[in-house]
């Protein structure tokens, strides 16, 4: 099954957008203005039709800026500190998550995507 | 001081469609557009045609939680809205008035997160408050097919108490699925289908048998006389007078003595009777609620000059079944024209002024009467504006 295309399917249903038009790069949050309400059914629709496990906090980011501030509190490297709590992520996007990070949300469908290939993954799919 | 309360637009999506042109067009048939159910031979219904909220509304996320009958309340405020040139300062200070009916198709479910918004009766105002940018007075009524009926009284009262200037009130009902057929079937209300479904619904006729469903919305823009003046809004009727009353008799059957219904009727109609009334009959076709409307018109407005019943053009809308009929009776009060009762052949009594065939006809005033489960009762007496 491609991932992206599952994933690109549910937000386009929920989002109600046209799902062509949603890119892999695409950002949720600030491109596709998907709210708190739409986090949650996406979280409950991905569990559901792909059957995995999900965790909001993980799936959508939603501890990122609490995260650096702990890392920054403790001067530990934030890098090291996402990398610990979203192992589905790259050291390459994590990288790029903290230079884009003063721009606004910055959850895109990419990571969605990871999740769910390293959530299937580690359930031996 | 309390205000005198018109109407300045009106927003419909009707099995008869959803312009102007579209529904007179439709009122001159013979019959309405009734086809049997998908979903049970024996049923006759009246959908409206290729609905489809995005047509009114543009994307909408948010239906997700919508039944196809508050998606249709939304989409006949839109229309109202867009048809009343009201600025954004009026839209924000605006009252929403809704009458709507259960999310039959409603069940908690695993696949969606926020089900429990599918059951909320307030889902669909919610929605529109945030589609139009309204911000004022509200309420969201579900007393059955009373509720649009009510509803827009409860926006009449509103305005005419000046808690608001503007109010947009009516509903929107859609029970056209399995679920809806399958309960009203439970109740033994609906019509026997047998040869054309067009003939099925025949109120006030000896022989009737029940009601057809039928779905749609109607939402109107209400404001004060003085406001609509000042923006130079066109006017489209004024509101004199709204009611509502319980049987507290049963929970679905009207009282036999329809004392509560004749209350609502007095409190909304002038004594003596005002020459030149049409009655806007709830006329469902079903054997009791006729039989007793058809006193409560005896005892109450025997002075009418006519009794129209669009339930036999479009079906029975439900919730929004008041609003829909008065669309359409301010649609023909304005051409002057009144279509027949269809299929009223053998009225059940003859001393009632029953439009058996279409009239020419320009009422001073309309009664609009909804008579719902639960005895739930309500009126509006409306002045078309010629």
């Amino acid at each position: 099954m491609n991932m992206f295309l599952a994933i690109r399917s549910i937000l386009g249903e929920i989002l109600d957008l046209d799902p062509e038009k949603i890119l892999e790069q695409t950002y949720l949050i600030r491109e596709l203005n998907a709210e708190s309400i739409d986090l949650l059914e996406i979280g409950v629709a991905i569990q559901h039709r792909l059957d995995i496990p999900v965790h909001d906090d993980l799936l959508f980011l939603k501890n990122l800026r609490t995260l650096l501030l702990r890392a920054e509190l403790s001067k530990c490297p934030p890098i090291g500190v996402l990398a610990r709590e979203y192992p589905h992520l790259s050291q390459e996007r994590l990288a790029q998550i903290l230079i884009d990070l003063p721009q606004g949300p910055v959850l895109r469908v990419s990571d969605l995507v990871a999740y769910v290939c390293w959530t299937r993954k580690d359930q031996g799919d | 001081m309390l205000r005198r309360v018109v109407i300045t637009a009106s927003g419909f999506v009707l099995p008869l469609g959803y312009e102007l042109s579209e529904v007179r067009t439709g009122l001159q048939q013979a019959h309405g557009p009734f086809v049997v159910s998908v979903h049970d031979p024996e049923v006759a219904v009246c959908p409206a045609p290729d609905f489809d909220l995005r047509k009114h509304a543009g994307r909408c996320k948010e239906a997700r939680y919508l039944s196809r009958g508050q998606q249709l309340c939304l989409a006949s405020a839109i229309r109202a809205v867009e048809g009343a040139g009201l600025d954004q300062d009026d839209l924000r200070r605006a009252g929403l008035f809704l009458g709507l009916g259960p999310n039959l198709e409603a069940s908690p479910r695993t696949d969606k997160a926020l089900w429990l918004l599918d059951y909320l009766p307030n889902t669909a105002t919610a929605c529109l408050a945030r589609i139009l940018g309204v911000h004022g007075e509200n309420l969201t009524i579900q007393t059955a097919c009373a509720a649009s009926t009510q509803a827009l009284g409860q926006a009449f009262h509103a305005v005419r108490h000046g808690l608001v200037d503007v109010a947009i009130a009516g509903g929107g009902d859609s029970r056209l699925s399995p679920e809806g057929i399958h309960a009203y079937k439970g109740a033994g209300v609906l019509a026997t289908v047998s040869g054309h479904p067009g003939k099925a619904c025949r109120p006030f006729d000896q022989k009737r048998s029940g009601f057809a469903i039928g779905e749609g919305g109607a939402v109107f823009v209400l404001e004060g006389l003085q406001h609509a003046q000042a923006r130079k809004a066109s006017i489209l009727a004024e509101i004199t007078a709204a009611s509502s009353s319980l049987d507290g008799y049963s929970l679905t059957g009207p009282d036999p003595e329809g004392t509560a219904g004749r209350t609502a009727v007095a409190r909304c109609l002038p004594q003596p009777c005002p020459s030149g009334l049409c009655v806007i009959a709830h006329g469902t076709g079903t054997m009791l609620n006729d039989a007793v409307e058809s006193d409560i018109i005896k005892s109450s407005a025997a002075d009418a000059t006519a009794i129209a019943a669009f339930k036999s053009r479009i079906g029975h809308l439900a919730s929004a079944c008041g609003g829909a009929e008065l669309a359409l009776a301010l649609v023909c009060a304005h051409d002057g024209v009144f279509p027949a009762i269809a299929n009223l052949e053998n009225p059940c009594r003859s001393d009632l002024p029953f439009l058996t065939r279409s009239a020419v006809l320009q009422p001073h005033m309309l009664l609009v009467q909804s008579f719902g489960f639960g005895g739930q009762n309500a009126c509006l007496a409306v002045q078309p504006w010629y």
